[in-house]
């Protein structure tokens, strides 16, 4: 039984020594993202397809955020642009995600709309209202 | 010179003889890896049992540029269809085909290919083998599909006749203009926007 408690007391005490350590007054570094999510802020419910541009260094295998969707791409590594079409029901939120290398930062990254058509095929004349952002999901 | 109604013969036998050559190709155990895979051809469509200690693989040769469509039979289970190039990197993958009925892949090379079914949803004791089938096929609109999203996201008509971009402009909004609303009124009227129902494509 003393065995026992002594043993927890030194378990005890490494681990407070441990917390004490390097570990405990170091700030966490900040992981840089290894995947992005765009999103479409939109004016309308009845969006139908997108072309989407995105800018920033490194980056691949883009995925539809719904099964729902369906998107292409294209990657000019030239200048470290996307290009992206999503088709589909559209809603406003998450819609496509991508890989990024590590060591780079989500302000490293932006995306603006090129064209959208309605879900009746027209396409929209007026791009006031939409919005692409890109957060870390 | 053939008269109609020959030439007309000629197209039905054409397309009896295309009808023939389609079939039902049943697993072939063991085809738990992909040298033992069962073979299966282009318009076939693959049928076997699969649980979660199985393993099933089917090998199919294509040919480069094929526009290929893999169609899974509805199912109420969770089954994985994985697609496979000749050295075994995965193309495309259906996890538990879950809103998703068709892989959609561009044949890269000329080459022997490989379908891979798998499942996982059963409680480790309780291995039923379950029914699941996949049609082999192609679609020729997705080839022209694959033209107008490159054109599209590169910018480049040079790969489209100028007539097929008239055309498809007139199909969507008819604005002189080849934009995404011509791409999706051309991918609706050719079944291939399939909305609740997901497709992939590599």
């Amino acid at each position: 039984m003393e065995l026992r408690t002594r043993l927890l007391s030194l378990f005890a005490l490494l681990g407070i020594a441990s917390a004490c350590g390097e570990g405990a007054t170091t700030p966490p570094v900040p992981s840089s993202p290894t995947a992005l999510r765009i999103d479409l802020e939109t004016p309308h419910t009845d969006d139908g397809a997108v072309v989407v541009t995105l800018r920033g260094p490194d980056v691949s295998n883009l995925q539809a955020a719904s099964p729902a969707y369906l998107a292409y791409s294209r990657v000019d590594s030239g200048t470290s642009e996307i290009r992206l079409i999503v088709v589909g029901d559209l809603k406003g939120g998450a819609l496509a995600t991508v890989s990024i290398a590590p060591g780079h930062q989500l302000s490293d990254y932006s995306a603006t709309i090129q064209q959208v058509a309605a879900r009746s095929d027209s396409l929209r004349a007026d791009l006031s209202g939409y919005h692409m952002s890109i957060t870390v999901p | 010179m053939a008269s109609p109604r020959s030439a007309a013969l000629s197209v039905l036998l054409i397309l009896c003889a295309t009808r023939v050559s389609a079939q039902t190709t049943r697993e072939q155990e063991p085809n738990d890896d992909a040298a033992t895979a069962t073979s299966a051809r282009m318009g076939d469509t693959i049928a076997g049992t699969v649980n979660p200690s199985d393993v099933d693989y089917y090998a199919v040769a294509l040919a480069a540029g094929t526009q290929l469509e893999l169609i899974a039979a509805p199912a109420q289970f969770c089954r994985d269809f994985a697609f496979l190039d000749p050295s075994g990197n995965r193309m495309a993958f259906g996890n538990c085909m879950d809103n998703i009925d068709t892989l959609r892949v561009t044949i890269p090379a000329t080459g022997r290919y490989l379908i891979r079914v798998t499942q996982f949803d059963d409680a480790p004791r309780d291995f039923p083998l379950r029914p699941y089938s996949l049609h082999i096929g192609t679609n020729p609109a997705a080839i022209d599909l694959d033209k107008v999203v490159k054109a599209l996201l590169g910018g480049d008509l040079a790969g489209l006749d100028a007539a097929f971009v008239r055309q498809l402009d007139g199909l969507g909004n008819g604005n002189g203009v080849l934009d995404v609303g011509d791409l999706r009124a051309y991918m609706r009227t050719q079944g291939l926007l399939v909305t609740g129902k997901g497709v992939t494509w590599n």
